[in-house]
């Protein structure tokens, strides 16, 4: 058995613990804390296994699941799922600490984050299609509650638009993997869903052109590109901040990881044709997300913005089919996934101890909460891309391979960084400085739970920022194989 | 004509033993409930044990009138489980009903009916076991009296099948008139060697009606909506989980004939009434206030979904019977679940679900499970009978792939009303307060409820060893020739 199958039930065992632990409420944040931290721990023991001379899946397990159709339940992990994968282990953790004081039916909330954690580690591993769709599904259910249950007043629209949204993108792409399998039946004379075997037989000219349109929309939903976004500031701001976390720290980057695994690596030549189409896509989100988070009043709001907006960075280097950007765009998920969950609890935090997000009723919090606003003003720095931390190194490696293929674009690409510079310092100099509204007189200073997480990922991501090296050797194969794969595939 | 042999009588003893248990429930002395309920229940389970024995059997017998073959045990073995976890569940259901021996005596009649059903190699027999079937579940609607809606829905249903028999007897006699035999196998040959004919393709339409009526499919749908909702809920589980999936092996049977010189035209016909029944079961669910009637139009859709399988063949009609048990299961989990709800919360509107997360955990839970299950979400079972049907419509290609994109859409259009109903559940305040448990709270309901959730588990978890029966059992065996 393979690590990967134990780090995916870990979770879901805790899970089960906890739905049946309705009688103890205060011993459910224990439960989901151990359980996190023994996948983090598995993780980082993984991690130190992993080879990263070799190229290809590593801790693969194949076991035979459903044969007539050639299901199998295979998992494994390469340099694009690696560092997904440790990131999901890592911001589970760090939710789970955050959510220390969640009360309200505190078993299922602790429960509903374990099952995510299940689902969102399994898309990141599996190695066959099928898989790939149910752990895709199961990431749906428990978000769908948690936006549900536990969000803000309008919780229930926000949750429902959620999951039909996301459900309907999830159909369209059974349909295309539907095509795939039957299209590798066809070649190799027998079922499977084996993702890697699928990739290598490929999809004639007329079938790519079909599937990739399909594909492309499944994941841009969830990346989200503009115009089908809508959903996202919708769920972001109505969800309680683990979930936020959760929802920009990896669950967005579920899209950009099927693109890439998906959708560029088994339709290269349509996705090169369609290359217009996709640029055209990430500049709109790129330059309308970044307009847009200028106008927002809700904290949360205008970091969902940026999120799309710094999404469109991770479209368009993979769009570009440059080793750089590409690397870039890799880069840029695993940068966005810390320093969003850093935005998000420190949004979180705003709104605990203020009582409401919205720009307009804060002003002079420095005062009041100097750790909190310190680390809410290097959150936003890093979210910019300041040098020195993660998002300038993803957003740099990305802006000079779009001027290597695209050339002057990269115009349009910068202009969302600078945007985010003014939107950013902009809300930042209305909720710290200025006179205190009379209502926060007497609000009080971020807790040990919530400054723990936060000072973690700021490490991180200073770390990685000025060390991108450390992280950049797991990712090399990956970016490596991957252009030279959709080089191949063009020339051929 | 050979006479009836000792072994070959041995064959036919589940169907002559269901017909002796309803006599012997009749005779029950006094107003025998509790007897009644455990003679169904045993005999029921001891005929899914006969019929599971007989597994790998292939026998003609009675002169060729009549065969067992491992499709016929199949549907057979999956009908008797279902009608048995109908009955379990129906415990404290029938302990409040007026005619309790007559329920189980007609609903064991039905399942003779069911069972004769796919063994029959010719249309006298076939219809005769169907109408037997239909005859005796009109009855059913009635068996609650205090139920108000119970005269209407047993009406409803009983003119609306009466006209689809009329139907399918003309129908059926105009494809004796050009045939020449009522025997399938014999009617497909002479087919093949006729070829196509103007009145095969009349007598094609009027079956298609016919059957379509029986199998709620859009346009002959108006009746399930009324009866469903209108007959108490154990009686909704066993007509829309039970008896009209028998409607399935049917039309199944008679596509197989036809399938040899009018595939392409059936396919058609039959593709457009899904595409018409999904489509318009879902956008009528959707806008229902009241559950039990909500569920009732999804039956209409699923009953869409189903066809697709048959119109597209190969494994998707496997798909279909995967789907049809996903949809057995599901129908009689949640109507137990809705009885449950009407009992102690006095009624089945989106108000009364409610909060029903806090007030009764266990049963939302396992409603919420059903649900998603209904929904098509992995990896309960409700999702591989349609994936199996999706992936082999666009394996097929060509108009088949809109097929599946319709039927792909209409699953997560569904899913906008399955999770309304979660949503009411889990993120509402209660508004409306328990009412106190009946004398048994209703546990039979919740034991049928759970039973049907395990199984959609179980076999949502290991698919295989199903799809595997089912294909096998399929292959070359719908028709027994």
């Amino acid at each position: 058995m393979s690590i990967i199958t134990i780090l995916l039930a870990l979770p879901l065992a805790g899970a089960l613990l906890l739905f049946f632990l309705g009688r103890q409420p205060q011993l459910a944040k224990y439960v989901a804390l151990a359980c996190t931290g023994a996948a983090l721990l598995g993780s980082l023991i993984m991690l130190a296994d992993y080879d990263t001379t070799l190229s290809g899946y590593q801790f693969v397990q194949d076991s035979v699941w459903f044969p007539a159709f050639g299901v199998s339940f295979a998992v494994g992990l390469d340099s694009l799922s690696l560092p997904l994968f440790m990131l999901t282990t890592l911001l589970c953790f760090l939710v789970a600490l955050y959510s220390w004081d969640v009360v309200e039916r505190a078993p299922f909330y602790f429960g509903l984050l374990l099952v995510l954690e299940t689902g969102v580690l399994g898309v990141f591993s599996a190695l066959d299609f099928f898989l790939f769709y149910i752990f895709w599904e199961i990431v749906l259910i428990p978000m769908f509650f948690l936006i549900g249950i536990w969000g803000g007043e309008r919780r229930s629209y926000a949750s429902m638009k959620f999951l039909i949204y996301t459900h309907v993108a999830s159909l369209v792409m059974l349909l295309a993997i539907g095509a795939m399998f039957f299209n590798a039946a066809g070649v190799l004379g027998y079922y499977t869903f084996s993702i890697p075997e699928i990739t290598s037989v490929g999809l004639s000219l007329n079938l790519e052109f079909l599937v990739f349109p399909a594909l492309l929309f499944a994941f841009c939903v969830k990346l989200p590109v503009v115009p089908v976004h809508t959903w996202l500031p919708d769920a972001h701001v109505e969800a309680p901040t683990g979930a936020s976390v959760l929802l920009a720290g990896v669950l967005l980057k579920m899209g950009g990881y099927g693109l890439i695994r998906v959708a560029y690596m088994i339709c290269p030549t349509a996705a090169h044709q369609y290359t217009w189409l996709v640029v055209a896509l990430a500049l709109l989100s790129i330059v309308y997300g970044a307009f847009v988070a200028f106008k927002q009043d809700d904290l949360k709001k205008i970091i969902a913005y940026s999120s799309i907006s710094h999404m469109g960075f991770v479209l368009i280097g993979i769009a570009s089919f440059d080793n750089i950007a590409v690397l870039g765009a890799v880069f840029q998920m695993v940068a966005h996934g810390l320093i969003s969950a850093m935005l998000f609890m420190g949004c979180g935090v705003i709104q605990h101890h203020a009582g409401t997000r919205l720009i307009s009723r804060l002003g002079g919090l420095y005062g009041k909460m100097p750790a909190a606003m310190t680390l809410l003003v290097l959150a936003f720095f890093a979210s910019m891309g300041i040098p020195g931390f993660m998002g300038f190194f993803a957003e740099f490696s990305v802006m000079l391979g779009v001027f290597r293929v695209f050339g002057w674009v990269v115009l349009l690409v910068a202009l969302g960084a600078v945007l985010a510079v003014g939107y950013y310092l902009w809300a930042f100099q209305r909720v710290a400085f200025g006179a205190l509204p009379p209502a926060l007189a007497d609000c009080r200073d971020i807790h040990w739970y919530e400054l723990t997480p936060m000072v973690v990922l700021l490490v991180m991501t200073i770390y990685f920022g000025l060390q991108p090296d450390v992280l950049i050797q797991y990712m090399n194969g990956s970016v490596d194989s991957l252009t030279s794969l959709l080089y191949w595939n063009i020339e051929a | 004509m050979s006479s009836l042999t000792l072994e070959q009588l041995i064959m036919l003893l589940p169907e002559l033993l269901l017909l002796v248990l309803a006599v012997i429930i009749m005779l029950l002395p006094g107003r025998g409930r509790k007897m009644a309920w455990l003679v169904a229940a045993g005999g029921l389970a001891a005929d899914l044990l006969m019929c599971l024995s007989l597994w790998d059997v292939n026998e003609f017998i009675l002169g060729g009138g009549y065969c067992i073959n491992n499709f016929a045990i199949l549907v057979k073995v999956m009908l008797l489980g279902l009608a048995l976890l109908n009955v379990i569940g129906s415990h404290d259901f029938t302990d409040r009903v007026y005619r309790a021996r007559e329920y189980y005596a007609l609903l064991l009649l039905a399942m003779l009916g069911l069972l004769i059903i796919p063994s029959s190699t010719d249309f006298i027999t076939m219809i005769v076991a169907f109408e037997l079937m239909s005859i005796t579940t009109y009855v059913l609607p009635l068996a609650e009296l205090d139920n108000p809606h119970g005269g209407e829905a047993a009406l409803k249903y009983f003119l609306s099948g009466a006209f689809a028999s009329a139907l399918i007897l003309y129908g059926l006699s105009l494809v004796y008139g050009f045939t020449g035999t009522m025997n399938l196998q014999d009617c497909a040959s002479v087919m093949l060697l006729l070829g196509a004919h103007p009145l095969l393709i009349v007598a094609l339409v009027l079956l298609l009606a016919g059957f379509g009526y029986k199998m709620a499919l859009v346009p002959f749908h108006w009746w399930a909506a009324d009866t469903y909702t209108g007959s108490s809920s154990p009686t909704t589980g066993f007509l829309s989980g039970v008896t009209q999936k028998g409607a399935f092996v049917v039309a199944l049977k008679i596509i197989v004939v036809y399938s040899t010189v009018f595939a392409p035209l059936a396919a058609l016909l039959l593709g457009l009434l899904c595409v018409a029944t999904m489509t318009v079961g879902n956008v009528l669910a959707l806008k229902q206030h009241d559950v039990k009637r909500m569920i009732a139009y999804s039956s209409v859709a699923h009953a869409g979904n189903i066809g697709v399988g048959f119109v597209v063949g190969g494994s998707g009609v496997v798909g279909s019977f995967v789907h049809i048990l996903a949809h057995a299961l599901m129908a009689i989990a949640c109507f137990f679940a809705l009885q449950l709800v009407l009992e102690r919360k006095g009624g089945t509107t989106m108000q009364h679900f409610c909060g029903l997360a806090k007030q009764m955990p266990g049963l939302a839970a396992a409603l919420m499970l059903v649900l998603l299950s209904f929904g098509g979400v992995p990896p309960l079972l409700g999702f591989w009978g349609k994936m199996l049907m999706v992936v082999s419509a666009v394996g097929v290609g060509g108009w088949y792939t809109v097929l599946a994109l319709i039927l792909v859409l209409n699953s997560a259009l569904s899913l906008v009303y399955y999770a309304a109903v979660i949503r009411e559940m889990y993120m509402r305040p209660a508004e409306i307060e328990l009412l106190p448990a009946g004398r048994n709270g209703g546990r039979s309901y919740q034991l049928a409820v759970w039973l049907s959730v395990a199984l959609l588990l179980g076999f949502g978890l290991l698919p295989n060893w199903l799809t595997e029966i089912c294909s096998s059992a399929l292959l070359n065996n719908v028709m027994p020739w």
